[in-house]
């Protein structure tokens, strides 16, 4: 088997880079992609600067993935931005920010990548989620509605791609100890882990082993799911 | 702007890589008046949107022109571009003239 492309959104820290890193050290070719350059390098990875949101960007890149590698197998769709909130004191611009990187952009990603992987009638797409979704977490309103929009976006796109054999599923990581939930107060992740059947903050570990699952080859028949990560169904 | 005849090529060349993959092919022997899509096409609805991705990406890797050839416009149109190969041809130049390319 060819060796296996994997694109991964966000990866310029936190659990985009823990993954980069997995994938790599797997043998994948990693193709990672943030609105930055990271500041560290791994052998088998090659890193574009781009923002989700932005679709010449983007279409660029799936480009360049279809020039230099031939097509793309897995795509990682892990870029996001979180905002603490009270509903009412949110302002429109933040509210705008979040559905278009949360939501829009992880559209495009799919969008994007699907059309190099309808080509090869193979993929993996796994999107990210939270568990502030179905824990209807208080001052996060909009981010859990642009994520709730990813589920559901899951869930359709599963049945659009299914007969190009690409399936979409999503992960909802319980708190992880990353720069996304650094300005959250401290007191409000300890009461958010206590609402989970396993009350601890989430690893890279925990959610790579959900990724990997859902991107090896047979899963197959699993496409539309989101699994959330602490037991908070 | 690209030649007129390159865009058919094209177009034609990506209809013959669909053709290994279609139970009825395309007629890329007739050349414009071949029917793709709707009451005497080949294509099926999915069919028709696979077809459309490849033909964009033939078009950006050999002309790097970035077109998005399935847009709303273009469905919701009465007469549809993508009946035969003809209507397609001048839907992509109509869209590359616009793009400035």
């Amino acid at each position: 088997m060819d060796r296996l492309v994997t694109l991964i959104t966000g990866s310029g820290r936190g659990i985009g880079r823990y993954l980069a890193g997995h994938y790599a050290a797997l043998g994948h070719q990693v193709v990672g992609l943030s609105r930055s350059k990271p500041d560290w390098d791994i052998s088998g990875y090659v890193h574009f600067v781009a923002d989700v949101t932005d679709e010449d960007a983007v279409k660029s890149v799936m480009k360049s993935i279809r020039k230099d590698f031939g097509g793309l197998d897995h795509l990682i769709n892990n870029a996001g931005i979180a905002s603490m909130n009270a509903a009412l004191l949110t302002p429109m611009p933040a509210v705008n920010r979040l559905l278009s990187v949360n939501l829009a952009g992880a559209f495009l990603m799919c969008r994007e990548a699907a059309k190099i992987m309808s080509r090869k009638k193979y993929g993996r797409i796994v999107n990210f989620t939270t568990v502030a979704v179905p824990l209807a977490l208080e001052g996060e309103a909009v981010y859990a509605a642009s994520k709730a929009g990813v589920v559901a976006l899951t869930r359709v796109l599963a049945r659009e791609l299914a007969p190009y054999n690409i399936t979409v599923n999503a992960v909802g990581p319980a708190p992880v100890d990353t720069d996304l939930i650094r300005s959250v107060p401290r007191e409000k992740i300890e009461a958010l882990v206590a609402r989970q059947a396993i009350p601890r903050m989430c690893s890279f570990e925990d959610v790579a082993n959900v990724v990997d699952f859902f991107l090896k080859k047979e899963s197959g028949f699993i496409t539309g799911e989101t699994l959330y990560l602490g037991g908070v169904s | 702007m690209a030649e007129r005849s390159e865009i058919l090529g094209l177009i034609l060349a990506t209809a013959g890589e669909f053709n290994d993959e279609l139970e009825v092919r395309i007629a890329v022997e007739e050349g414009e008046a071949a029917h793709l899509f709707g009451a005497e096409g080949v294509l099926d609805s999915l069919a028709l949107v696979s077809f459309l991705t490849a033909l964009e990406q033939n078009i950006e890797d050999r002309l790097d022109i970035s077109l998005t050839l399935a847009d709303e416009k273009a469905m919701s149109r009465h007469r549809s571009p993508f009946k035969t190969v003809g209507s397609l041809l001048s839907y992509v130049l109509a869209l590359m003239e616009e793009a400035g390319g």
